[in-house]
C-alpha cells in the first residue's frame, strides 16, 4: 500500500500530491489538491493519458517524461507545465518528483508534488513585460528613495554611466554620479519636488571613469499611497548636441570676426605655384613676412603629401575641370611643426582666358582639428572599455597565481585588483567560499598546466554575495618551443533566469509605482499593435483615462498630416519585429499641438513568441525648436563664410583691375549669380548714368531689390543695385542687405581711386592735346598728317610735340621734339617750345638758327633742364629741305620708288639752355612723290631691343606704307612699331609728301569737330569746281564726304577728346573720284541704336557706286567710289 | 576744349542757315530755310521749326533755297513731319526733285512727304 497522503493545509487548495508508485507508467495516485489543480472531481480516478490530456500539448513532453522516470532515478528539475481544465480555465503547474525509499525494503516508488504557480507566472510576466519596457527606454532610468539612495538602474543607466546596477544599488547617488548642477539649478530641482511636480535641466555629470557629458535630466517624484517614497530620475547624454551648438557658436563668432575685419589669410599664387602677393593675417598666420613670403612656392610651407594633394587640385582648377576648391592642410611652421588650416582656391583668368594667378584663402583650423584627433582618441578607449564588460579574461602562472585580470569580474565581485592579483585562482573571493569548487579549479589548473584546455562550469560569488554560473575555461599560453608558460582564464556568464526573475519580483511593486510615475510617455500594444496599456504620464499628458488605451487611442491623438507616416512606420515594425522609433506631432486635450518622438521595442515570452511592442514616447517640443535654431545657425555659419568668400572675392579682383569701367563691370558680374539674379552700378548725373549692368538671364521684373549707396568720393555717389528674378530665389535678407552695403562701401573706394586716377588722366591728356596744334599747315603740293599717341591708362603723359607752319617765304617748317620728363611739367613745358618755335620760324633763316634761338629761349626762361627737337624747313615747289637736329632722332625719306634714306647730316648736342651759339644744317632734295617722316624717339625705342633695329623696322614699314595717304600712315606706322609691346613712352610721327601733281588730289586733315564741316565743304565745292564737276556729282560727293566726316566725328571719338579726320580725294584713270575718309578713333556704336539716327551710312552708300567701312586699331576708314553723272563737263 | 582763336572767329561768323517765318493771319505758316544744314547747325534749326509751328496751324515748309542737306537736316524734317499727327498740324514740304533738299529726301525715301508746288 502506498503510505497516505501527507494531510494538506486548508490554505493551499492548490498545491496537491500524488504517489506514483513503483512501476513506471502507472496511474498516479492524486490527492484531493491535485485533482482540484488538474480539474477531476474527488470521485475521478484519471489514468496518465487522462491526466496527460489536460496538460498544454507544447508542455506534455515534460509532464510524460516525469512520469515515465525510474522510480529510482535521482529527483530532476521540476517542470513548469500549463493545464487546461474541464471549464476552460487554464493554471500553471509545477510538478517535481522524488524517489522515496520503501522503509519495509521493497521497491523504492516516487512522490510528487504540484503546486499552482498560475499567480506567480502572471506575476514574473508582467516583471518581465516592466524590466523590458525599463531596458527598451533609450534613457537612464535611476530611481532613489528619499534618503538619496539607489534603489534602481536600469540598463541604459549602465551604459551611460559605467556602472553596473549591482556596483550602485544601495549606494548614494551623490557619489556614483557626481554633477556639476549649479546652486540655481539644485534649488529650483529641490523647489519643484518638494511641490511634487517635475525638474528638467541639463548639467555636466561624470562617469565611473571618470569623463564628464552633459546630460538632460528629468526628476519627478515617486508617490506611493499618497506618500512621496523616492526619485525617479531619467536622463540623456546630449553632449554632442551641447559640443555641436558651441562648437556653431564659437565659429560664428569667428566668422563673424572674419567677416568684419576680414582676418582671413588671402594670397594670390601664380600658376606654378609662388606667392605673389599676401595680406597682412596670410603673414601672421605663417610667421613670415611679406618679402619672404612672395616669391616662395607653397610646397616649400606645406606638408609633402598635402601639397601634393593641393597641387593635384591646383591642376584641375587649371585646366578648368573645376572651378573653385577646399582642402584642409598642414601648413609647416619655422620649426617644421605642422599646423592645419583650410583652404578655399579659385582661379583668375585673363581676358583670353588663360590663367592669371590663384585667389586662395586661408583660415586657421589647427584648433578644431586637434579637439576631433583627442576626441577620435576617447572614444576609441571608450569602445575597448565596453567591449571587454561582460567576459571574464585574466593571465596566470603556471601554478594558479592570478596575474591579471579584466575589469568586468572586478566590477562584477565588487572586487579591486588588489583583492586578486598575486592569488592563486582559487582562493579569490569569487571561489573562496567554496572548496568544492576551489578543488576543482586546482584540477583544472593542474591539467592546463600539461596543455590542456579545460573546461567547466562553474558558480561565482558576486557582490552582495549573489550568485552567477560561468561558462569556464582555462586554456594553457605556450611559448614557441611549446612549453607552458601562462594559463590564460576565461569566462562567459550563464547565469540562470532565474535568479534575474526572483530580484524583480522582490521589486515588482517599486516598478509599478515607477512606471506610473516615469516621465515618459509608456505605452504597450499587444501582438496586432493595439493599445493595450498606457501609464498615468501618458494618461496625465493627454487627459485621458487609462480604460481609452484599448481602442484607436493614438489615432484620435496624432496630427493628421503625421500620422500616415508615423503609423505606416510603426506597422512596418510590428510586421518585422524590429525596433520602432518615429516622430509627429499630437494634440493635446487643450488642443495644443507638440511634437513627440517614440521609440519602441518588440517583446517576446520565454518560447519566443511575439507578444506586441513596448514604447516610450518623449516631448521633444522644445528640442525640435532647439533643433531648428541650430540648423538656422548652421545656415547662418554657411551664409558668413559666403559673404567673407564673395566679399574677399570682390576686392581682389577689383584691385586687380584698372579704370573704373572695367571694375564697375567686374563688381556686377561677381555678384551674379552669387547674391543675385542682376546687378547694376548707377551714378546718377554722370554720362552715362549707367555704370555696368549684369542683367538677369530671365524675364521679367525683380522680385526684391536692394540697393546700397556707393561712396565713390568727392561728390560723385553712386548706387549698387540687386535683384532677383527667379521666383525660386528667397528674398533678401537681412545678411544680404550687410554683406551688400559692406560691398559697396569697399567697392565705392576702389572705384572712387579708379575715377580719380582717370580724371587725373583724362586732365593730362586733354591739356597734352590743347598744347599740340589743332590743325596741320594746308598746301596745294603736300599733303601732311601727324599723330600723337599716348600712353594709354597711365599719368605718364609725356613731353612730345610737333608742329607744321608755313613761313611767309612760302616755306613750310616740320618740327618734332621732346621734353625730358612726363607728367604735367614736361607737357606744359612742351607747349612753351612749340609756341616758341612758331614765333622764332618766320623771323630767322633756316632751322639750325631755329635750334639756336629755341636754345636761347630755354635759357632765358628756364623752360627745362633738356630736350631734343629737329626741324626742317621745305621749299615744295624745288623740293629743296634744310634740316638740322639737336640730339633727336634721324628724319627719314621714303620715295616714290620706296628707296629710303635717312638724313644723318645737321646734328648737334640737344637743348640744355647753355649750348653753342651756332649749330649745323643740312640739305637734301625731295623729289615729287617722296615721303618725309619725322618722329619721337618713342617710335623706335623698345626694351631689350637695340635701337638700329628699331630704325630699320621703321624703314621697311614706311616703305612699304609709303602710298598711303599721309594721316593714316601715321597711324598705320605707330601699329606696325609697336607691334603687341605695351605703349612704353609716348609717340609722335609727322607724315609730309610732297605731291607729284598736287591738282590731282584733294587732301585735307582736320579736327574732328562740327564746325569745322562748313569750311572743308568750301575748300572741297572750289576743288571739285575747279575740275569741272557737274552740279550734281559735286552735290553728291559733298554729301558723301559730309557724312562720313560727321560719322567720324559723332561715333570715333565718343568719350574721348576729338581727334583729326583726314579726308584724301583722288581722280582714278576712268575719271571717277576716289575718296577716303579716315580717323584714328575708335569706333563705337551707340548702346542703344536710335532709329532716328543712322541714316548717313544709306545716303553714302547712295550716292557711290562702291562703299567699304573698316575698323581696325589704327581707326576706322571709309573708301568709296563716286559714279560721275555728268562726267566732264 | 582747346578755344582757339580760329575757331572763335567759325562760331562768331555768317550762320550757315536762316529761318524766315511768315505767319499769315487765317492760320496759314510760311517757313523759308535757306544755306546749308549739317551736324554743326541741325539741332538749332530744329529747334526754330519746334517753336515756329502750333497745334491747328496749316504749315508750308520751303526748302528751295537749302544749299546742303546731310543725314542730320533730314533726320529734322522728318522729326518734324512726326510730330504733324500727334500734334494736330497740317505739314507741306516744297523741294523739287532737281533741288539739293529734293534729291536727299527722296534719297533716303522720305518723298511722300514733298508736295509738288
Amino acid at each position: 500500500m502506498p503510505p497516505a497522503p501527507n494531510p494538506e493545509p486548508a490554505s493551499a487548495r492548490l498545491v496537491g500530491v500524488y504517489d506514483l508508485g513503483p512501476a513506471p507508467g502507472a496511474a498516479p495516485a492524486l490527492s484531493a489538491g491535485a485533482k482540484t489543480l488538474f480539474g477531476f472531481s474527488s470521485a475521478d480516478e484519471p489514468s496518465v493519458e487522462e491526466l496527460l490530456a489536460r496538460v498544454h500539448p507544447e508542455d506534455r513532453a515534460g509532464a510524460e517524461a516525469l512520469l515515465a522516470r525510474a522510480p529510482s532515478a535521482a529527483a530532476g528539475e521540476p517542470i513548469e507545465c500549463r493545464v487546461e481544465r474541464a471549464d476552460g480555465t487554464l493554471v500553471w503547474v509545477e510538478a517535481r518528483a522524488e524517489p522515496v525509499a520503501d522503509p519495509t525494503g521493497g521497491a523504492a516508488r516516487r512522490v510528487g508534488v504540484v503546486i499552482d504557480v498560475t499567480e506567480r507566472k502572471h506575476a514574473e510576466a508582467t516583471i518581465r513585460q516592466q524590466a523590458g519596457l525599463l531596458d527598451a527606454v533609450q534613457q537612464s532610468v535611476i530611481a532613489t528613495d528619499l534618503e538619496g539612495r539607489i534603489v534602481y538602474w536600469n540598463r541604459f543607466a549602465e551604459r551611460l554611466y559605467g556602472w553596473s546596477a549591482a556596483e550602485v544599488l544601495g549606494r548614494p547617488v551623490k557619489e556614483v554620479t557626481p554633477s556639476e548642477a549649479s546652486v540655481d539649478q539644485a534649488e529650483e530641482l529641490i523647489a519643484a519636488l518638494s511641490r511634487g511636480q517635475s525638474w528638467q535641466g541639463e548639467f555636466p555629470v561624470r562617469r565611473k571613469d571618470g569623463a564628464s557629458f552633459v546630460a538632460f535630466v528629468t526628476d519627478s517624484p515617486v508617490f506611493e499611497s499618497g506618500r512621496q517614497v523616492g526619485i525617479v530620475s531619467v536622463a540623456m547624454d546630449v553632449t554632442e548636441r551641447v559640443r555641436t551648438a558651441d562648437a556653431l557658436r564659437d565659429s560664428e563668432a569667428r566668422f563673424r570676426a572674419t567677416f568684419e575685419n576680414a582676418a582671413v589669410g588671402m594670397a594670390h599664387v601664380s600658376p606654378d605655384g609662388r606667392y605673389l602677393r599676401v595680406n597682412d593675417a596670410m603673414c601672421a598666420l605663417t610667421g613670415l613676412s611679406a618679402a619672404d613670403l612672395v616669391g616662395k612656392g607653397y610646397g616649400e610651407i606645406t606638408d609633402p603629401d598635402d601639397a601634393r594633394a593641393q597641387r593635384a587640385l591646383a591642376r584641375r582648377l587649371l585646366e578648368g575641370e573645376i572651378e573653385t576648391f577646399t582642402l584642409e592642410k598642414r601648413y609647416l611652421r619655422k620649426d617644421g611643426r605642422p599646423w592645419w588650416a583650410k583652404l578655399t582656391v579659385s582661379l583668375v583668368r585673363r581676358d583670353d582666358g588663360s590663367p592669371d594667378y590663384f585667389v586662395t584663402i586661408v583660415e586657421d583650423i589647427n584648433d578644431a582639428k586637434l579637439a576631433v584627433q583627442r576626441l577620435r582618441e576617447n572614444e576609441a578607449f571608450m569602445a575597448r572599455f565596453f567591449d571587454a564588460l561582460s567576459v571574464f579574461v585574466g593571465v596566470m602562472d603556471t601554478d594558479g597565481t592570478l596575474r591579471r585580470i579584466n575589469r568586468a569580474p572586478l566590477s562584477a565581485g565588487g572586487l579591486s585588483e588588489a583583492d586578486v592579483l598575486g592569488r592563486a585562482l582559487w582562493d579569490c573571493p569569487w571561489w573562496s567560499w567554496s572548496p568544492e569548487v576551489q578543488a576543482d579549479l586546482r584540477d583544472a589548473v593542474a591539467r592546463a598546466t600539461r596543455g590542456e584546455v579545460v573546461r567547466f562550469d562553474v558558480p561565482l560569488r558576486l557582490a552582495g554575495d549573489a550568485r552567477s554560473w560561468m561558462d569556464f575555461q582555462i586554456a594553457p599560453l605556450e611559448d614557441q618551443h611549446g612549453a607552458v608558460t601562462h594559463l590564460v582564464p576565461s569566462g562567459i556568464d550563464i547565469s540562470s533566469r532565474h535568479e534575474a526573475e526572483l530580484a524583480l519580483r522582490e521589486s515588482e511593486q517599486r516598478f509599478r509605482a515607477m512606471a506610473d510615475d516615469l516621465p515618459l510617455l509608456v505605452w504597450v500594444t499587444d501582438a496586432q499593435g493595439r493599445l493595450e496599456f498606457v501609464n498615468r504620464t501618458f494618461c496625465d499628458y493627454f487627459s485621458v483615462s487609462p480604460g481609452e488605451a484599448a481602442n484607436d487611442l493614438w489615432r484620435r491623438l496624432a496630427h493628421p498630416a503625421d500620422s500616415d507616416g508615423y503609423f505606416a512606420e510603426f506597422a512596418a515594425s510590428v510586421e518585422a519585429r524590429r525596433p520602432f522609433q518615429a516622430q509627429m506631432r499630437v494634440r493635446r486635450s487643450g488642443g495644443e499641438q507638440r511634437w513627440i518622438e517614440s521609440w519602441g521595442r518588440p517583446r517576446f515570452d520565454p518560447a519566443g513568441r511575439f507578444l506586441g511592442v513596448v514604447g516610450t514616447s518623449v516631448d521633444i517640443t522644445d528640442r525640435k525648436a532647439m533643433e531648428a535654431a541650430q540648423e538656422a545657425a548652421a545656415r547662418g555659419e554657411q551664409s558668413a563664410r559666403r559673404r567673407a568668400e564673395l566679399l574677399s572675392m570682390v576686392m581682389a579682383e577689383l584691385e586687380a583691375l584698372d579704370g573704373v569701367q572695367a571694375r564697375a563691370r567686374r563688381l556686377v558680374h561677381l555678384l551674379v549669380p552669387a547674391l543675385a539674379d542682376e546687378a547694376v552700378v548707377e551714378a546718377p548725373g554722370e554720362d552715362p548714368p549707367e555704370l555696368a549692368a549684369a542683367p538677369s538671364e530671365r524675364r521679367g521684373e525683380a522680385h526684391a531689390v536692394l540697393s546700397a549707396r556707393l561712396h565713390v568720393g568727392g561728390r560723385v555717389s553712386g548706387v549698387l543695385r540687386v535683384g532677383l528674378t527667379d521666383p525660386a530665389r528667397p528674398p533678401f535678407d537681412d545678411d544680404d542687405r550687410r554683406l551688400l552695403d559692406d560691398i559697396a562701401e569697399r567697392a565705392g573706394l576702389l572705384l572712387g581711386n579708379a575715377r580719380l586716377f582717370e580724371q587725373e588722366h583724362h586732365t593730362a591728356l586733354a591739356l597734352q592735346r590743347t598744347l599740340l596744334p589743332d590743325h596741320l599747315v594746308e598746301h596745294p603740293m603736300l599733303s601732311v598728317g601727324a599723330c600723337y599717341e599716348a600712353v594709354a591708362a597711365s599719368l605718364e603723359v609725356g613731353g612730345d610735340w610737333y608742329d607744321t607752319i608755313e613761313l611767309p617765304s612760302g616755306d613750310i617748317a616740320l618740327t618734332v621734339g621732346d621734353v625730358v620728363g612726363h607728367g604735367l611739367v614736361a607737357a606744359g613745358a612742351m607747349g612753351r617750345l612749340r609756341n616758341a618755335i612758331a614765333a622764332i620760324a618766320p623771323r630767322v633763316d633756316g632751322p639750325a638758327e631755329v635750334l639756336c634761338e629755341l636754345d636761347e629761349f630755354i635759357r632765358a626762361n628756364r623752360v627745362t633742364e633738356f630736350a631734343t627737337a629737329c626741324c626742317a624747313i621745305l621749299d615744295p615747289g624745288s623740293g629743296l629741305l634744310r634740316y638740322a637736329s639737336a640730339g633727336h632722332p634721324p628724319m627719314l625719306l621714303v620715295a616714290a620708288d620706296g628707296a629710303v634714306r635717312w638724313l644723318e647730316g645737321g646734328r648737334s648736342r640737344a637743348l640744355c639752355g647753355h649750348s653753342p651759339s651756332h649749330r649745323p644744317e643740312a640739305v637734301a632734295e625731295v623729289a615729287p612723290g617722296e615721303l618725309i617722316v619725322l618722329f619721337s624717339d618713342g617710335l623706335i625705342e623698345r626694351r631689350r631691343r637695340r635701337l638700329s633695329a628699331g630704325l630699320a623696322q621703321l624703314a621697311a614699314a614706311a616703305a612699304r606704307r609709303r602710298a598711303e595717304p599721309v594721316g593714316q600712315l601715321c597711324g598705320n606706322l605707330v601699329v606696325d612699331l609697336l607691334d603687341d609691346a605695351r605703349l612704353e613712352d609716348d609717340v609722335v610721327v609727322v607724315c609730309a609728301r610732297l605731291e607729284p601733281a598736287a591738282t590731282a588730289r584733294f587732301h585735307r586733315t582736320i579736327a574732328a569737330r562740327p564746325e569745322h564741316l562748313a569750311r572743308l565743304r568750301r575748300s572741297l565745292r572750289a576743288w571739285l569746281t575747279a575740275r569741272g564737276l557737274a552740279d550734281q556729282d559735286v552735290h553728291h560727293t559733298l554729301l558723301a564726304v559730309g557724312e562720313a566726316v560727321t560719322n567720324a566725328i559723332e561715333h570715333a571719338y565718343r568719350d574721348r577728346a576729338p581727334g583729326q579726320v583726314e579726308i584724301d580725294l583722288t581722280v582714278a584713270e576712268a575719271g571717277e573720284l576716289v575718296l577716303s575718309v579716315s580717323d584714328r578713333g575708335q569706333w563705337q556704336a551707340a548702346e542703344t541704336p536710335d532709329p532716328r539716327r543712322g541714316r548717313g551710312t544709306p545716303l553714302m552708300a547712295a550716292v557711290s557706286e562702291s562703299f567699304d567701312r573698316r575698323s581696325g586699331r589704327a581707326g576706322t576708314t571709309v573708301v568709296c567710289r563716286l559714279a560721275r553723272a555728268g562726267g566732264r563737263s | 576744349m582747346p578755344a582757339g582763336p580760329r575757331r572763335r572767329a567759325l562760331v562768331n561768323g555768317p550762320p550757315l542757315a536762316r529761318v524766315e517765318i511768315d505767319r499769315a493771319p487765317d492760320g496759314r505758316v510760311r517757313v523759308v530755310v535757306a544755306g546749308e544744314i549739317d551736324l554743326s547747325n541741325a539741332a538749332e534749326i530744329e529747334e526754330r521749326l519746334n517753336d515756329s509751328v502750333r497745334a491747328g496751324e496749316v504749315v508750308l515748309l520751303d526748302l528751295r533755297a537749302v544749299e546742303y542737306l546731310d543725314s542730320q537736316g533730314v533726320r529734322v524734317i522728318n522729326d518734324l513731319a512726326l510730330r504733324r499727327e500727334r500734334e494736330g498740324f497740317e505739314l507741306s514740304v516744297i523741294a523739287p526733285a532737281d533741288s539739293v533738299a529734293g534729291e536727299v529726301l527722296r534719297l533716303a525715301d522720305l518723298g511722300e512727304l514733298l508736295t509738288e508746288p
